[in-house]
């Protein structure tokens, strides 16, 4: 017996450790799913080992065990499972971002505070707060400014905090306490704190009035709040009767997201505000900011007997208000409503919202008292703005400081920034910023500008640059129009110091874009011909092969090599023309690109979508190379792809190689009716017959192990299968008509480093190519 | 890679079992456990792997020729390889690992005497993992081979995996050469080997990812305040800590072990319930044994051992636990520990109270015993001397608190008071009283089926906390 219980108990284990690996490659695609969902994050990309050093480089392997981890079967599900016995049993989270409280009420840990730390928080807060800044201007230009705080959950709901929040109960009267002596400093009658008034309603309110699983209001709750604002402004307005109740409804808790214990669906009575006599003359967000979900939005209405505010009304809100605007704009002649994380700096601020009657400010009690600087970008009480010129922008959760390398700036939780200033640039362009940063884990960084007729940052206009662990050297590429403004530098989501070495702004030399006129280095154009191989997806056969023209327009040379399509680059802006390529049809193409970059630079690709038109910024991809060989995908339009597309291959002189470049898309009617690739221009396949099928993967390292190896060994075909698929899947929504640049897919470098590095197991190879997409 | 990490549990481990069992012969299993500790060492030292192959040349090369020697009856050949070897492991061990406390400690003296003096560049020099073990274990086979007590393995494949085998490489247990000497050529595998190597595997998870790890946030809250720390505080941090080191090795170990002998090796035991040792002379026979009996067959009987008068022999353990302080790492920390353990070895030999058929009331020499072995663990985990000097005072209440820092409600959870407990019961107890009536020694269905829920509990638990990503290091990486 004791034998069979040892053979259970070490096959349970066996099974336990070697399944969850064997099935990654199936999990892949929900593993990243789920990552995406709960930590809204990226799973970590496979790393790329450029050089062989890499593989000697244990930040190589964190990445691999980085990767891995994401991908494992499973993983928020059992992180699901212990955090929910955490929740029931042991009401001790593993984490630091979510509290569980008594009979399953989750609060979020911003609000908890530990003793001591409160008088002085909320002196040093209060202190530094910007609103010592804000009140004069505002309240010297628009009549009226306000502001409403809505207690933070476990305020209202103390009996169900934590027992680790219930232990210091003076924290909440600390925190009324703090709400107070704001209030304090804000003019009389402008200012109205939410807890009595919730406090009340909850004696009353026979459902809670905040989502037990959730940071926010309920609709119950959401009404008491409209009622006390709408009452605070214009007494009288007011009507009960206006509050339409229907049956129950759902909403998903945001915390129990946060707190990564699946998706938590509560239901709530559902209560709406109608008020007769109101309609709605226009609606609509505000122009040019149409894709972003948190867009400001603008009501006009008008009246038949019931009263409304008059005049022009800004309302500045946090996502408590968010969900009510179509409840709260029936009160309202004119309002704008605007989320107060798209505020730019207060300059901005003062400029554009000069014109309002009315601002109310709406805020939760835990950012007053942590992060008024997070409303207003430019404070004066800054320690550094001088350093490196430029104006520091401190968020609540970084903090800026010199240190002998440069300007470190420690991101506790969040995402520091750093507005750039206004620098007075000649309009000719472009221009190309390189921050040379040492960031402490794989992010991204992004850069904002704003222009005249949008003068604040938004989710449209920015530019993107993947940061790897360690020194990284990013390039964004701007035009001077960009450069008016003064732009803004989001350094990342990873927690950690980050070290900003250099910020350095070159002009380079060519003109705007979109004229090719060659530069004071250029060489003039020169073409070489390039033999274009088709062959199908599905079997891997050659179909036929043609030959097309790449043309070297201006600081540049070909020639073609046994490694590849070498550009000689004489000056820092070699530009080089793809020959057309006709015949390739659907919605999407998919082109790799395989290049040798002399130094860390940027890469751009513009298409053409129609004769006649300029290589523009509005037809733009870009992305940051690095030293070495680089892997970038760029998904195209097929028609544009009838028009030379032009690569701009980097910033700087020197020697390019692009060693492969490769097509995917879907074939037109006359080349067979077959999913197609063209595989191009490698020298090596030329002398090949159209019948050798090692050929097709042979433009690439890999290429030659597997003609060592024997074809099909490193490269099954059941990889390019999925790739086609995978893009037929994407094609609906795929292409970039956008204004936005973006960097090729991380996700890409995937493949390159399983072709790159022998993939000894199919799996492997599927994990990689179900999540290249 | 830690093997409590997802990359080593679910992907490297499979990977190797794959492999290894893949085909019979001997050489292939050892070629795969070779290739593929190196892969492990890569992948955590990245090009220290380089050091580590050197080291592994050097001594394969040197000691054939002790064995040239040894067969041409050359003594004095033989003992200058042996000699050189042996230079070679501890040369590049003090060089690693003590060069920058070396130059450090050097600047201090010298610019004490003279102001004027330039302080010399830190050196600057990392430490490779584990190489506290793999000199040991180089040292232990150009020993053993020039004593006599075992051949040399000519089969550089076969060498190289006794000095790189991944289940012992980065923290242990330290496997002298002779005790594994037959199995590098031949060794049984059986499915219940397998399995039993498995579930002390398991075993040793649960101690570390379960155990270990709730424990740790207990001593981490207590060992980093400053003003602010209570008596009872820092008694619960000491003990916790006691009981993380505890777990946290010992684990290791069981894993280490559990992995040898699925690969069909019998490694030798490293831990034997040392918290509940009668004296501290008893503490170092059941406290990371092989390091112990390394010192003791390597060092300690070379001096002269207890065979010597007995000052020498009180100074040949004085020496033996500095030295042993020392290998902790390179800090005047661990140099006292060493001294503190040194110290009562001596006092206990003075009074004859070492074991507990010497003793009167072996529960009160427990209770003293564990003490004095929580006081020697306060200064293994502080930073620093002037830390562990805070942490003795609070201990004591020699240090004023105005206000607590923190209360034993924000240290204690669920967690990590089931865990205390859990550690505490299997530990402090006698061995037969809790676990070993039941769990190791019962016949019953009932005890049978108790193991298979412990077992499988433990299992789960593991997993939840592994993949939630609640696991830390090992603490014995720095050693």
């Amino acid at each position: 017996m004791r034998r069979i219980i040892l053979f259970i108990s070490g096959g349970l284990a066996l099974a336990l450790f070697s399944l969850p690996g064997a099935l990654a490659p199936w999990f892949a695609r929900q593993t990243g799913e789920d990552i995406r969902a709960y930590e809204k994050r990226e799973p970590h990309a496979w790393p790329r080992p450029v050089a062989a050093r890499a593989w000697l480089e244990t930040e190589f392997f964190t990445q691999v065990g980085s990767a891995l981890n994401d991908r494992l079967p499973g993983r928020m599900a059992l992180g699901a499972l212990k955090r929910n016995l955490e929740r029931k049993w042991l009401r001790v989270p593993g984490l630091n971002s979510v509290d569980f409280g008594r009979d399953g009420w989750l609060f979020i840990r911003d609000a908890y505070c530990r003793p001591g730390d409160y008088p002085e928080r909320v002196a040093g807060v209060l202190a530094l707060t910007e609103y010592a800044l804000l009140r004069p201007r505002p309240n010297a230009r628009c009549r009226d400014f306000r502001i409403v705080a809505v207690p933070d959950k476990d305020q209202v709901y103390s009996e169900y905090a934590s027992p680790l929040m219930r232990l210091y109960r003076n924290q909440f009267a600390w925190r009324r306490q703090a709400m107070t002596e704001l209030g304090a400093r804000v003019p009389e009658g402008k200012y109205l704190y939410m807890l009595p008034a919730l406090a009340a309603a909850k004696a009353k309110a026979p459902t809670p009035l905040y989502g037990v699983n959730d940071t926010h209001c309920t609709w119950a709750g959401a009404m008491v709040v409209i009622e006390n604002l709408i009452r605070f402004l214009r007494p009288g307005l007011w009507d009960p009767g206006d509050v339409r109740q229907e049956g129950p409804a759902e909403r998903i808790g945001d915390l129990t997201l946060k707190a990564g214990l699946g998706v938590g669906t509560e239901q709530y009575p559902y209560y709406h505000i109608v008020r007769p006599g109101v309609e709605k003359v226009s609606a609509g967000f505000l122009p040019g900011e149409a894709d972003y979900w948190n867009l400001p939005q603008h009501y006009l209405s008008r009246s038949r007997g019931r009263p409304l505010l008059p005049g022009k009304t800004l309302i500045l809100h946090d996502s408590n208000l968010k969900a009510y605007r179509d409840d709260l704009r029936q009160y309202f002649q004119d309002v704008t409503f605007r989320h107060y994380d798209r505020l730019a700096s207060s300059q901005v601020f003062e400029q554009r919202f000069q014109e309002y009657d009315l601002i109310v400010l709406e805020v939760a009690e835990r950012i007053a008292l942590d992060s008024w600087e997070k409303l207003f970008r430019d404070s004066a009480t800054q320690p550094i703005r001088d350093l490196l010129g430029a104006v520091l922008q401190e968020h609540s959760s970084a903090q800026f400081a010199r240190s002998a390398v440069g300007l470190e700036v420690v991101n506790r939780n969040g995402r520091p920034i750093l507005i750039l200033p206004n620098l007075d640039l000649p309009d000719q362009g472009p221009y190309l910023l390189q921050v040379e940063v040492k960031s402490p884990a794989e992010t991204e960084a992004r850069l904002h500008w704003m222009d005249s007729r949008h003068p604040h940052y938004s989710e449209n206009r920015f530019r993107l640059a993947t940061l790897t662990e360690g020194w990284n050297k990013a390039c964004f590429y701007l035009g001077a129009e960009q450069l008016r403004h003064a732009v803004r530098l989001d350094l990342g989501y990873a927690a950690g110091a980050y070290l900003i070495r250099s910020l350095e702004l070159h002009r380079l030399p060519s003109v705007a874009a979109g004229q090719d006129q060659p530069g004071p280095e250029a060489t003039g154009r020169q073409e070489v011909r390039l033999k274009l191989v088709w062959r199908s997806e599905a079997t891997g056969r050659l179909r036929r092969t043609t030959e097309g023209p790449a043309v070297a327009v201006q600081q540049a040379r070909l020639s073609l090599t046994p490694d590849g399509l070498q550009v000689d680059a004489s000056g820092d802006d070699p530009i080089l023309h793809l020959p057309p390529l006709t015949g390739v049809m659907g919605k999407t193409a998919c082109l790799d690109l395989w290049l040798d970059a002399p130094r860390p630079t940027l890469f751009q690709c513009f298409w053409l979508e129609q004769p006649g038109q300029d290589y523009a910024e509005d037809r733009l991809l870009s992305a940051n190379l690095q030293t070495g060989l680089n892997h970038l995908r760029l998904r195209l339009k097929p028609a544009s792809l009838s028009l030379p597309v032009r690569l701009d291959l980097g910033a700087h002189p020197g020697q390019y190689l692009i060693r492969g470049l490769e097509l995917s898309g879907l074939a037109a009617p006359g080349q067979g009716g077959v999913r197609v690739a063209l595989v191009y221009p490698s020298q090596w396949i030329r002398g090949l017959p159209p019948e050798a099928k090692s050929g097709d993967s042979a433009f690439f390292l890999p290429g030659l192990l597997e003609r060592v190896l024997g074809p099909g060994l490193l490269f099954p075909e059941a990889p390019h299968v999925s790739l086609s698929r995978a893009i037929d899947a994407e094609s609906g929504s795929a292409g970039f008509s956008g204004a936005s640049s973006r960097t090729a897919s991380a996700a890409a470098g995937n493949r390159l480093w399983l072709r790159a590095h022998t993939v000894w197991f199919w799996y492997a190879w599927r994990l990689a190519a179900a999540n290249a997409f | 890679m830690v093997f409590s990490s997802i990359a080593f549990l679910f992907y490297f481990l499979p990977l190797v079992f794959i492999l290894y069992f893949g085909f019979k012969p001997i050489w292939w299993k050892n070629f795969v456990l070779m290739t593929m500790s190196l892969v492990f060492y890569l992948w955590g030292a990245g090009s220290m792997l380089f050091l580590l192959l050197v080291l592994v040349l050097v001594n394969w090369f040197f000691v054939l020729w002790v064995d040239w020697a040894a067969r041409r009856q050359s003594p004095r050949v033989k003992a200058a390889c042996a000699a050189v070897a042996v230079c070679a492991n501890v040369g590049m061990l003090a060089y690693f690992k003590y060069a920058n406390f070396f130059v450090a400690q050097c600047n201090q003296v010298l610019q004490a005497l003279w102001p004027g003096f330039r302080p010399w560049p830190d050196p600057g020099i990392l430490l490779p993992i584990g190489i506290s073990f793999f000199t040991f274990h180089g040292i232990s086979y150009v020993v053993d081979i020039a004593n006599g007590k075992a051949k040399a393995l000519r089969n550089p494949v076969d060498f190289t995996t006794y000095m790189v085998m991944f289940p012992q490489l980065i923290a242990g247990p330290i496997i002298r050469y002779f005790q594994i000497a037959d199995q590098l050529r031949e060794r049984t595998h059986t499915w219940e080997g397998f399995c039993q190597g498995m579930v002390r595997f398991c075993h040793g998870l649960v101690k570390k990812v379960v155990i270990a790890d709730s424990v740790a946030l207990i001593a981490d809250q207590a060992f980093g305040l400053g003003a602010g720390l209570t008596p009872g505080l820092a008694w619960l941090g000491a003990l916790a800590y006691t009981l993380q080191i505890y777990f946290d090795f010992s684990g290791y170990s069981d894993m280490a072990i559990g992995l040898g002998r699925m690969f069909g090796f019998k490694y030798p035991e490293n831990f034997n319930r040392p918290l509940s040792a009668v004296s501290i002379t008893d503490f170092w026979r059941r406290w990371h044994m092989s390091l112990s009996a390394w010192f003791r067959d390597y060092v300690y009987i070379p001096l002269g051992g207890s065979r010597v008068s007995t000052w020498k022999t009180y100074r040949n353990l004085f020496s033996i636990f500095i030295l042993v302080g020392l290998w902790h790492g390179a800090s005047w920390n661990f140099v006292l520990f060493g001294v503190f353990h040194g110290f009562w070895m001596v006092v206990e030999r003075l009074t004859q109270q070492r074991f507990e058929q010497d003793m009167a009331f072996p529960v009160l020499h427990r209770a003293f015993t564990l003490g004095l072995v929580i006081l020697g663990f306060v200064v293994f985990r502080s930073p620093d001397l002037p830390h562990a000097w805070h942490y003795y005072r609070a201990l004591f209440g020699a240090s004023a608190v105005a206000a607590p820092a923190l209360t034993w409600f924000e240290v204690l959870n669920a967690q990590s008071v089931g865990a205390l407990a859990i550690g505490c019961l299997t530990l402090l107890w006698p061995a037969s009283w809790v676990t070993g009536k039941i769990l190791d020694e019962g016949k019953s269905r009932l005890a049978d089926g108790l193991r298979l829920a412990v077992s499988t509990a433990g299992l789960a638990a593991v997993l939840l906390l592994i993949v939630s990503g609640t696991f830390t290091s090992f603490i014995y990486f720095r050693f």
